[in-house]
């Protein structure tokens, strides 16, 4: 019988677990939704945070400069790609494969020139605090627990920015029309570059956040990019209230389904999820929601 | 060593679009993938099949009569960056004394470099690229059992005399045997040993009531990294700990790169092991499961961690969590005979980096290689050879010291293991972001600290 304290304690697990892969997968989603760019270069760019934040912190020891010059340098270095590495490939016939091409570059650039100037050594980064709490009998990681409340509070402005702002409604109109959009005015290749740097940020964010977990080095963005993807097929591509289901859902389920099972069992079952998911709704939970 | 080594060849929401993408991507990274492998290494290059030195190599007119040329191979970039960076110092350091020393028979040792980037396809035709084109005349190296595992195929193929330093899964040695690789032979002990090291340690803390031992119920959950080596040392610890009349409650196998591990701990939790057992080798995963142990609060149990927390990174990223923890290793350093041969003078002339168990075998891989030359006649002598004259030369060499104990190759080709006088397994417990080598207990240079089972 499965007490009632292994139970929340999994609930707790997957609920922060989610919040991590939520935030990186939601820019993923977004870049996408808007731009129609699937942009290889993400777990790169939540790399680059991650140095950032590892420097800041070392240098600083504080927090909200690292998040901030974080975001800041991630920002950057997305809008940057968007207005040098992907606006020239626009009005190609194979746009899309071309924009894969060239992000997957960039991915391989920004890792291996990490490698190159700070060598394959893995950083440690104290967390925001190594505080536990124990509460009947169910362990709450502080650290973990402030990331995730970030991490809804990140993607709770990216709704707001979204729902209720003049440029929010641009990111919309795009999203749903490029052409109409731009006949009505709107500057299309500036709210291309500022969703980049939105979605670039949030990896960075992520980046940030997740150093002291992940520890900082140079291919440490592969495993949450693969796993943001995953999250974001199943979420719905461009959807960011399915991404942000499916990033929940999945990590509860991982976390539950090991009550039970070993870790080779939650993941065959967590795939399993995801086919059936697929089956059903071929447009992911977004799909399905809009439905 | 004669052998026929003819050039090989060279070696928008829209689903179906995304589909068409993803295919486009994939590919993409493929070709990303070869682009470092495969530089210099295709077909129609120009250099033919000259055999002028017997090695049939199109690049003989690079080749000096005056040189050893080593292939040496490991995980240079990747998830275990780390720790090939420090296997690379090693043979730097000990191939620079040799030929300070005058070389191998007047010889000089030229390393040439393969990145196996932890992947099996990456390493085989990494190596591949140095039999081709490099025309080595001996390969060294190794760390995943699962790339040694495809390089052993490519040197037996090659006829290449091949002495892998630090791979340990018993795949190998059975590979070896049913394939009779004549030119292979294997350094570090094979996955039993690291069984039989936990089942002596497990023994032997319950005989002196180390920390929480002796154990009424003996309840032991496992761990393993989802590689060879992790699996097969899981398993041989297992039957190791069961022999011993423990029950496993049970065995989880999680991605090399794991961080996340709060999950399965919370369920292993609630099975009320008294060890916690775990292998892995990324320092970034054994660093956070050492700390979210730490983090769930098990009580009285003890965690046991193979390998992977005898990295200064690993330790570094538990933190104060790490403290308490045992580890086991080996091959590992054995500070005495390091010493004795001049090599930690060497190597902190040469590197800031802390001189590793890892940097240790491949110190000893490459101190094993020169003298194994040497008494072969050198070069000349090696690539005289037929395989046969070059296994029985292995087997028939007396024990060489290195550091990490006495390599001494048996008629399996694999090298004695598990006491002083071949390659010992040690034992460290960590105390203040430390390594104290506590076990054996005849060999121990520290007391094992009981402030941390209080």
């Amino acid at each position: 019988m499965v007490s009632v304290e292994l139970l929340v304690q999994q609930l707790i697990n997957g609920l922060f677990f989610g919040g991590q892969l939520a935030l990186l997968a939601v820019g993923f989603t977004l870049i996408w939704g808007v731009a129609r760019v699937l942009n290889f270069a993400h777990g790169g760019i939540f790399m680059i945070g991650a140095y950032v934040g590892a420097f800041t912190i070392a240098a600083t020891e504080s927090w909200l400069l690292a998040i901030a010059l974080g975001m800041a340098v991630t920002f950057v270095l997305g809008v940057g790609t968007e207005a040098f590495l992907i606006r020239p490939l626009r009005g190609r016939t194979e746009f899309d494969i071309a924009a894969i091409i060239a992000t997957l570059g960039l991915w391989f650039v920004l890792e291996h020139s990490m490698r190159l100037v700070f060598s394959s050594r893995q950083r440690s980064v104290d967390p925001i605090t190594r505080e536990i709490w124990i509460v009947q009998d169910i362990v709450i990681n502080v650290n973990r627990m402030i990331i995730f409340f970030i991490s809804i509070l990140a993607i709770g402005l990216l709704f707001a920015l979204i729902k209720y702002t003049k440029f929010g409604l641009a990111v919309r109109a795009a999203a749903e029309d490029d052409q109409t959009t731009k006949l009505m005015g709107v500057n299309l290749p500036r709210t291309y570059a500022i969703t980049f740097g939105i979605s670039t940020a949030l990896a960075g964010l992520a980046g940030v956040l997740l150093g002291p977990i992940f520890s900082v080095y140079p291919s440490v963005g592969d495993r949450p990019f693969l796993l943001a993807f995953i999250v974001v097929m199943i979420g719905g591509l461009g959807s960011v209230r399915g991404t942000l289901i499916a990033a929940i859902s999945l990590a509860i389920i991982r976390a539950v389904a090991l009550i039970w099972t070993s870790a080779e069992g939650a993941m065959i079952l967590l795939f399993a999820c995801m086919a059936a998911v697929l089956i059903v709704s071929p447009e992911g939970i977004g799909g399905w929601i809009e439905s | 060593m004669a052998r026929d080594t003819k050039r090989q060849p060279g070696a928008n929401s829209d689903r179906r679009n995304l589909l068409k993408l993803l295919g486009v991507g994939a590919t993409g990274a493929l070709a990303g993938c070869l682009g470092d492998d495969d530089d210099g290494n295709g077909n129609g290059n120009g250099n033919g099949n000259g055999n002028g030195n017997g090695n049939g190599n199109g690049d003989d007119e690079d080749r000096d009569d005056d040189t050893l040329r080593v292939g040496v191979y490991g995980p240079l970039t990747g998830p275990v960056a780390n720790i090939g960076e420090a296997k690379q110092a090693g043979w730097d350091v000990v191939a620079d004394l040799v030929n300070e020393e005058g070389g191998v028979d007047g010889a000089e040792i030229e390393l040439f470099y393969a990145d196996s980037e932890s992947e099996p396809g990456r390493g085989r035709s990494a190596v591949n690229r140095l039999v081709q084109d490099e025309n080595i005349d001996i390969l060294g190296g190794g760390y995943h059992s699962d790339v040694t595992l495809s390089v052993i195929e490519l040197a037996h193929e090659n006829d290449l005399p091949f002495i892998i330093d630090e791979s340990v899964s018993g795949a190998i040695n059975e590979a070896i045997i049913e394939q009779d690789m004549k030119t292979v032979f294997k350094t570090a002990p094979p996955s039993e040993a690291y069984g039989a090291a936990w089942g002596n340690l497990v023994e032997d803390f319950d005989e002196q009531e180390i920390g929480y031992f002796p154990f009424e119920n003996k309840r032991i959950a496992m761990i393993a990294e989802d590689t060879s080596y992790g699996i097969s040392v899981m398993d041989e610890t297992a039957q190791q700990v069961e022999d011993a009349g423990w029950e496993v409650v049970s065995k989880d196998e999680v991605p090399l790169d794991e961080t996340d591990f709060s999950p399965i701990l919370s369920r292993i939790r609630s099975e009320e092991p008294d060890v916690v057992w775990a292998v892995q080798t990324n320092s970034a995963g054994t660093g956070a499961l050492t700390e979210q142990f730490a983090e769930f609060d098990f009580g009285e149990a003890h965690f046991f961690h193979n390998f992977g927390l005898t990295a200064q990174e690993a330790i570094d990223r538990a933190g104060p969590a790490g403290d308490g923890a045992f580890t086991i290793v080996h091959p590992a350093a054995v500070p005495e005979l390091l010493r004795e041969l001049g090599w930690d003078e060497a190597w902190e002339e040469a590197t800031d980096l802390s001189l590793s168990g890892f940097a240790a075998t491949s110190m000893t891989n490459m101190g094993v290689i020169a003298e194994i030359v040497e008494n072969a006649g050198g070069p000349e002598g090696l690539n005289d050879m037929s395989p046969e004259e070059w296994e029985q030369h292995v087997i028939d060499h007396e024990p060489i010291k290195g550091g990490i104990g006495y390599v001494d190759f048996e008629e399996d080709h694999q090298a004695a293991w598990g006491t002083p006088e071949t390659i010992p397994s040690i034992g460290y417990q960590i105390v203040d972001g430390e390594l104290n080598f506590v076990w054996p207990f005849e060999l121990a240079e520290h007391e094992i600290d009981e402030s941390f089972y209080g």
